[in-house]
C-alpha cells in the first residue's frame, strides 16, 4: 500500500507545484505581487527493523518571498521622492514665471523708471506726465498678476491637500478592511494569505506615495498603521481620518487634522513629512510663504520709498508738503490675525513706518522722521550702534558728531525701508506686555509693552502695531504678515491718475541770488528731508554777506528761532539764527531741514535766498530723486536695490528649484534600487517560471508513474493468487 | 543577480523616458537659443542676468538723457551765440558813434539800428525749446522770463531796469550718468543781468543797450561838458558791452565744457552698451556648438536604447515550448 501512498504525496506536490508556477505566471504583471514559492518536506519515515522508510513528502506551505526589510526600503524611498516630486511640480511653477522676460517683475519695474527719467526731463510735459502713470498702472498691475497666480498657487494646494487627505482616508478603510480578512483568514487553517498580505503592503506602498506612514504588525497578524510621530490612522480593523480643516492661526489656508471619534485636532505641520502631503506643506510653508513674502516686500518698499520721496516734492499745481502732496501709490496696512483658539477679544493693528528711514553717509547711518510728533531719529546702522532723538534737527546733527566722532553727511541721501520678508507672531505675555517673534529665525523682541517693543521693531523692522480695542488673555497670539497682501493691493493713487499734474516732479524749495549781488558768491541748494520746512512764497530765508565780521559771514533773516548747523570737512557746528554764520566755501549748512552751499567770492551785502519754488514748472530735481531710487539701496535695511532684491527672488526660488530636483533625482535613484532589489528577489521571471513548469511537469509524470509501477506490482500479486 | 521579467520591460521604458526628456531639453534650447531656460537652470546666472539687464536699461536711459541734454545745451549755445553776434555788431556801431564828423541825424539812424539790435536781443533772452518753455527763466519754465520794465533812463541800472527779470535761478539738471547730475540751462540772471559797472552798481546787457542808445539819441549841443563828457559815456558804454561780452563768453565756455564731457560720456556709455549685452549673453545664451554636439550623442543613446529593447523582449523560454 505504501507504494500508491507515496505516489500520491508526490503526485499532490507536484500538483501545487504546478498551481503555483500558474498563479505565479497571471500574476507576472500585478503591481504588488510577490512570486510564491512551494514549500516541500519529507514525510516522517517509518521505523522498521530494516531501518526508516520514507513516506513520501508533504506540502508545508505555500509562501511569497518577501523580504520586510527591502519592501520597507522601497516605502522609505518612495514616500521621499513622492514628497520631492510634489514640492518640484509645485515650485516650477513659480520658477518659470518669475524668470519670464516678458511675465517677470523686471521690464515692468524698468517701464517705470524709464518713465520717471522722461518726466525728470521734461518736468512740465502732460504727455510725459502721463506716460509715467501708465508705467506706474502697468507695474502695479504686473505686480498684481503675479500676486494673482501666486494665490492660485495658494489655492491649488487647499484644493490637493484635501484630495490627498481623501486618498489617505481612502487608503486606510481599505487596510482596516484587509487587516479585518486576513485575522478570519489566518485564524481559521493558521497558514499566511500570501495575496492579501501583498495587497495589504500595495496599499501601505500607495500610502506611503501621498504620506509616510510607519506599521507595526501586530500578532493576529492585521497591520496598524501611524502618521507623524504616532498619530494613529490604522489600528486593527479599526481606521482613523484625516480632514483638511482651516489653520487655527491662518484660517484661509487649509491644513490637516486627525479625527478621532468625535475630536478633531490640527496636526502641526511639521510633523507630517514625506509623500505628496509633506511635498504640499513644504512647499507651501518654504518657498510660496517666502516668494509672495518677498514680491510684497518688494512692492512694499517700492511704494513706502516712492511716496516719501514724493511727499518732499512740489506738483505742478504749486502743492507742497507732505499733507499736501498726493500720495504717489495706495498702500494696504500690515496683514494681522487673531489665532482661532484665542481666549480673549483683543485687537491688533499693525503699521509700516512711514515714512521710512533716509540711508546717510554710505548707509552708516539712518534719519527717521515721526511725522506725530516731529521728532528726529538717527541711527548708527552698524550693530550695537547708537541711537539719539530731538526735534531739533540741526542740534541733532552736532549730537551725533559728539557721541560718534562722525558728521551726517544731509548732502545726500535716499529713502529705504527695514521690513523684511518674514511673518511675525505677537503673543501676550500679561500685564500690558507682549512678545513678537520673527518666524524666519525666530528671533524674538520682548516681553514688553507695545511703546517699547515698537521703538525696537519701527527700526528694526519697519513697522509698529497697536491694540485699540479689546482685552487679550495669556497666551493668546495673533499672525502678522506685513508683506503678504501687499502686491495684491498696491495701487496707483487715484489722485494721481485722475490728475496727472498731481506728480511732485519740483522741490518746493529754490536757492538764488538776485541780480544787485556784486560778488561771484554762489548758493547751491542740495537737498531737504522730511519734516524741512520750505520758506513759504514771499518769506524767503535770507543770508546776508558781512565782510566786516570777524570772521566774515552772513547774517540770517526769516529762520527766527531755528538752529543752523554748518558742516564743513572737520566739523558740525550749530548756530543760532541771530547768529552771524562764518563763511567756509563749499561747507553744507543746515537750516529748517534743508541743506545747501555757499561757494565763490561774495561781497559786502550780497544776499542769498532759500525762497519758495513759485512757478516751479521746469523744474525736475524731485523726479530724478525718484528716478535714483530705482539703483540705490533702499531696502534690507539699506544693502540691496529693487531690481537686486528681486534677483535675490528669483535665484533663491532657483536654487530651491533646483536643490529639490537635484535630491529628487537621487532618491528617484534610490528607489530605483531598492525597486531593483525586491524585484530581485520577489518578481517574477517568466523563464524561470518556464523551467519550473517543466521540472513540476515531469514531477508529475513521474509520480503518476509511481502510481502505475505500484499499480501492475499488485496486478503481480494478484495473479499469483490466482 | 535575479531579474525579474517586469523589471526588463520597466527599466527599459524608464531609459527611453530620459533620454527623451533630455532631448526634449535640448531642443528647446536650441529652438530658444537660450541656455538657461528656468532659473533652476543656473539660478546664480538668472540673478545676475536680471541685474546686469538693469543695468544695461539704466545706461540706456543715461545715453537717452545725454542726448537730451545735449540737443537743450545745443539749443542754449545757439542763443548764445546769437548774443555774442549782436553785442559784437552793436560795439562796432558804438565805435562808430564816436567819429567826432558824424551829425546829430546819423546817430539818430545808429540809434534807430542799435533799437533793432535790442529788441532782438529780448528775443533770444526769450528764446523758447521745443515744448514751449523759456530757456533762460530757470524753473518758472513758462514764465516769459525778460520784460521791459517802463522806466525812464535816468540812466538804467539795476535799481532803475530797462528791462526786469521775471526768471528764477533755478538751474535744471539731467542724469546723464550714475553720479553725474548735468545742468542744461544756464541762468538768464547769470548772462545778462550782472554786469557790475565802474561805479560799483550792475547793470543788465539791456540797460547797457538802452544807455547807449540814450547817448546816441542825445543831441550833440545838449552835452554839458561838450565832447568830452559825451567821449566819457561812450567809452563807458564800450566798456560795458566788452564786459557783457566777456561774460557771455564766460558762459558759453561752461556750455561748451558741458557738450564736450557729454561726448565722453557717450563714448563711455556705448561701449558700456556693447558690455552690457555681451555679459548677458554669456550669462544666458546657448552654445550652439556643444547643443548641437549633444543633441547627436543624445540621439544615437535613443535609437540605441530602442533598438536593444526590442531585441532583449523577444527572448522567452515560452518560445520553445
Amino acid at each position: 500500500m505504501s507504494f500508491m501512498s507515496i505516489g500520491v504525496t508526490a503526485l499532490n506536490a507536484a500538483q501545487l507545484g504546478l498551481l503555483t508556477t500558474e498563479h505565479n505566471i497571471a500574476n507576472a504583471s500585478t503591481v504588488g505581487y510577490n512570486r510564491q514559492r512551494v514549500g516541500q518536506s519529507a514525510n516522517t519515515p517509518l521505523a522498521t527493523g530494516s531501518g526508516f522508510v520514507g513516506q513520501g513528502t508533504q506540502v508545508d506551505s505555500i509562501r511569497r518571498v518577501y523580504n520586510e526589510f527591502i519592501a520597507s526600503q522601497v516605502n522609505q524611498s518612495q514616500t521621499t521622492t513622492s514628497e520631492l516630486g510634489a514640492y518640484y511640480d509645485q515650485v516650477t511653477l513659480i520658477d518659470n514665471m518669475l524668470a519670464d522676460p516678458n511675465a517677470g517683475l523686471s521690464p515692468a519695474l524698468q517701464d517705470f523708471f524709464r518713465g520717471v527719467q522722461t518726466v525728470a526731463a521734461s518736468p512740465a510735459s502732460a504727455p510725459a506726465r502721463q506716460a509715467l502713470v501708465s508705467s506706474a498702472e502697468a507695474l502695479v498691475t504686473r505686480f498684481q498678476s503675479i500676486d494673482n497666480r501666486l494665490s492660485e498657487l495658494y489655492e491649488s494646494v487647499d484644493g490637493q491637500v484635501a484630495s490627498t487627505v481623501g486618498g489617505i482616508n481612502s487608503l486606510a478603510t481599505q487596510i482596516a478592511e484587509i487587516n479585518q480578512r486576513i485575522v478570519v483568514a489566518e485564524a481559521a487553517i493558521a497558514q499566511p494569505s500570501n495575496d492579501l498580505r501583498d495587497q495589504r503592503d500595495q496599499l501601505v506602498a500607495e500610502l506611503n506615495t501621498l504620506v509616510r506612514v510607519s506599521t507595526v504588525s501586530e500578532s493576529d497578524g492585521s497591520l496598524s498603521v501611524f502618521i507623524g510621530n504616532g498619530q494613529q490612522l490604522v489600528i486593527g480593523t479599526r481606521a482613523n481620518s484625516l480632514v483638511a480643516i482651516p489653520s487655527y492661526a491662518d484660517p484661509e489656508r487649509m491644513t490637516v487634522g486627525l479625527t478621532n471619534g468625535n475630536t478633531t485636532q490640527q496636526i502641526p505641520e511639521a510633523i507630517i513629512t514625506g509623500g505628496s502631503l509633506a511635498g504640499l506643506l513644504r512647499f507651501r510653508s518654504e518657498s510660496l510663504d517666502q516668494a509672495t513674502n518677498a514680491l510684497g516686500q518688494i512692492s512694499a518698499s517700492i511704494a513706502l520709498t516712492f511716496n516719501a520721496q514724493h511727499d518732499l516734492g512740489q506738483d505742478l499745481l504749486g502743492n507742497v508738503g507732505a499733507a499736501n502732496i498726493a500720495d504717489f501709490f495706495a498702500v494696504s496696512s500690515p496683514k494681522v490675525i487673531s489665532h482661532q483658539l484665542n481666549q480673549g477679544n483683543g485687537e491688533i493693528t499693525a503699521t509700516f513706518v512711514s515714512p521710512p528711514p533716509m540711508r546717510l553717509n554710505d548707509g552708516a547711518f539712518s534719519l527717521s522722521f515721526n511725522t506725530a510728533t516731529g521728532t528726529y531719529t538717527v541711527n548708527q546702522l552698524a550693530s550695537g550702534g547708537g541711537t539719539w532723538n530731538g526735534n531739533d534737527l540741526s542740534a541733532l546733527m552736532d549730537t551725533v558728531e559728539t557721541a560718534t566722532g562722525q558728521r551726517l553727511d544731509m548732502s545726500e541721501g535716499n529713502f529705504f525701508t527695514q521690513l523684511t520678508g518674514s511673518d511675525y507672531r505677537l503673543t501676550f505675555a500679561g500685564g500690558a506686555n507682549y512678545t513678537l517673534t520673527r518666524l524666519s529665525d525666530n528671533t524674538s523682541f520682548g516681553p514688553a509693552d507695545l511703546a517699547t517693543l515698537n521703538s525696537q521693531i519701527g527700526a528694526s523692522e519697519g513697522f509698529t502695531l497697536s491694540a485699540p480695542a479689546g482685552t487679550p488673555q495669556l497666551n493668546d497670539s495673533f499672525l502678522i504678515q506685513p508683506t503678504r497682501e501687499f502686491a495684491r493691493n498696491i495701487d496707483v493713487n487715484t489722485l494721481i491718475t485722475s490728475d496727472p499734474r498731481r506728480i511732485a516732479t519740483a522741490l518746493p524749495v529754490l536757492a538764488e541770488a538776485p541780480s544787485t549781488n556784486l560778488g561771484s558768491g554762489r548758493i547751491a541748494f542740495e537737498s531737504l528731508v522730511p519734516g524741512a520746512v520750505p520758506p513759504a512764497t514771499g518769506s524767503p530765508v535770507s543770508f546776508t554777506f558781512d565782510a566786516a565780521a570777524v570772521p566774515p559771514g552772513f547774517t540770517v533773516t526769516g529762520a527766527a528761532g531755528s538752529s543752523i548747523a554748518v558742516t564743513t570737512n572737520s566739523t558740525t557746528t550749530v548756530f543760532a539764527s541771530t547768529a552771524t554764520i562764518p563763511y567756509t566755501p563749499d561747507a553744507l549748512i543746515t537750516v529748517n531741514g534743508m541743506s545747501f552751499r555757499f561757494s565763490g567770492a561774495p561781497q559786502q551785502g550780497d544776499r542769498f535766498l532759500l525762497s519758495a519754488n513759485v512757478n516751479g514748472i521746469a523744474d525736475g530735481r524731485n523726479a530724478l530723486a525718484l528716478g535714483q531710487l530705482q539703483t540705490q539701496q533702499t531696502m534690507e535695511g539699506a544693502t540691496t536695490s529693487f531690481q537686486s532684491a528681486y534677483g535675490q527672488l528669483v535665484s533663491d526660488v532657483g536654487n530651491k528649484t533646483r536643490e529639490v530636483r537635484v535630491t529628487r533625482d537621487a532618491q528617484q535613484k534610490l528607489l530605483e534600487q531598492a525597486q531593483a532589489a525586491r524585484e530581485a528577489q520577489s518578481g517574477v521571471n517568466l523563464d524561470e517560471e518556464a523551467a519550473n513548469l517543466l521540472k513540476f511537469q515531469q514531477a508529475y509524470q513521474a509520480a503518476a508513474r509511481i502510481m502505475d509501477v505500484g499499480n501492475r506490482l499488485f496486478d503481480e500479486l494478484l495473479s499469483i493468487a490466482r | 543577480m535575479r531579474v525579474s521579467t517586469a523589471q526588463i520591460f520597466e527599466n527599459a521604458t524608464l531609459n527611453m523616458n530620459r533620454n527623451q526628456t533630455d532631448l526634449f531639453r535640448l531642443q528647446n534650447q536650441i529652438s530658444t537659443g537660450r541656455r538657461v531656460l528656468a532659473p533652476e537652470d543656473d539660478p546664480v546666472a538668472s540673478a545676475q542676468a536680471l541685474v546686469t539687464t538693469q543695468s544695461q536699461q539704466v545706461n540706456k536711459q543715461f545715453l537717452e538723457n545725454q542726448g537730451n541734454a545735449k540737443v537743450q545745451l545745443t539749443m542754449a549755445e545757439t542763443t548764445l551765440d546769437g548774443v555774442t553776434n549782436v553785442i559784437q555788431y552793436v560795439r562796432e556801431r558804438a565805435v562808430q558813434l564816436g567819429n567826432g564828423a558824424l551829425g546829430d541825424d546819423q546817430r539818430l539812424a545808429i540809434a534807430t539800428d542799435l533799437q533793432q539790435k535790442f529788441d532782438e536781443l529780448v528775443a533770444l533772452a526769450n528764446a523758447q525749446n521745443g515744448e514751449g518753455l523759456y530757456l533762460f527763466s530757470g524753473f518758472k519754465g513758462g514764465t516769459r522770463p525778460f520784460s521791459l520794465a517802463g522806466n525812464a533812463a535816468t540812466p538804467y541800472n539795476v535799481t532803475n531796469p530797462s528791462v526786469s527779470f521775471n526768471g528764477d535761478g533755478g538751474e535744471r539738471v539731467l542724469q546723464v550718468e550714475a553720479s553725474r547730475q548735468m545742468g542744461v540751462t544756464v541762468s538768464g540772471d547769470d548772462v545778462f543781468m550782472r554786469l557790475r559797472n565802474d561805479s560799483g552798481v550792475n547793470e543788465s546787457l539791456f540797460d547797457v543797450f538802452q544807455n547807449l542808445i540814450g547817448i546816441a539819441q542825445r543831441p550833440a549841443a545838449s552835452w554839458p561838458g561838450g565832447g568830452a563828457e559825451f567821449g566819457q559815456n561812450l567809452a563807458t558804454s564800450l566798456s560795458q558791452l566788452d564786459r557783457g561780452l566777456d561774460n557771455v563768453l564766460r558762459v558759453r565756455a561752461t556750455v561748451g565744457a558741458r557738450l564736450a564731457e557729454l561726448d565722453s560720456l557717450e563714448t563711455v556709455a556705448t561701449d558700456l552698451d556693447v558690455q552690457f549685452a555681451e555679459r548677458v549673453s554669456n550669462l544666458q545664451d546657448l552654445d550652439y556648438a556643444q547643443a548641437i554636439s549633444d543633441l547627436t550623442r543624445k540621439q544615437v543613446q535613443l535609437q540605441a536604447a530602442q533598438r536593444s529593447f526590442v531585441t532583449i523582449s523577444g527572448l522567452s523560454l515560452f518560445n520553445f515550448l
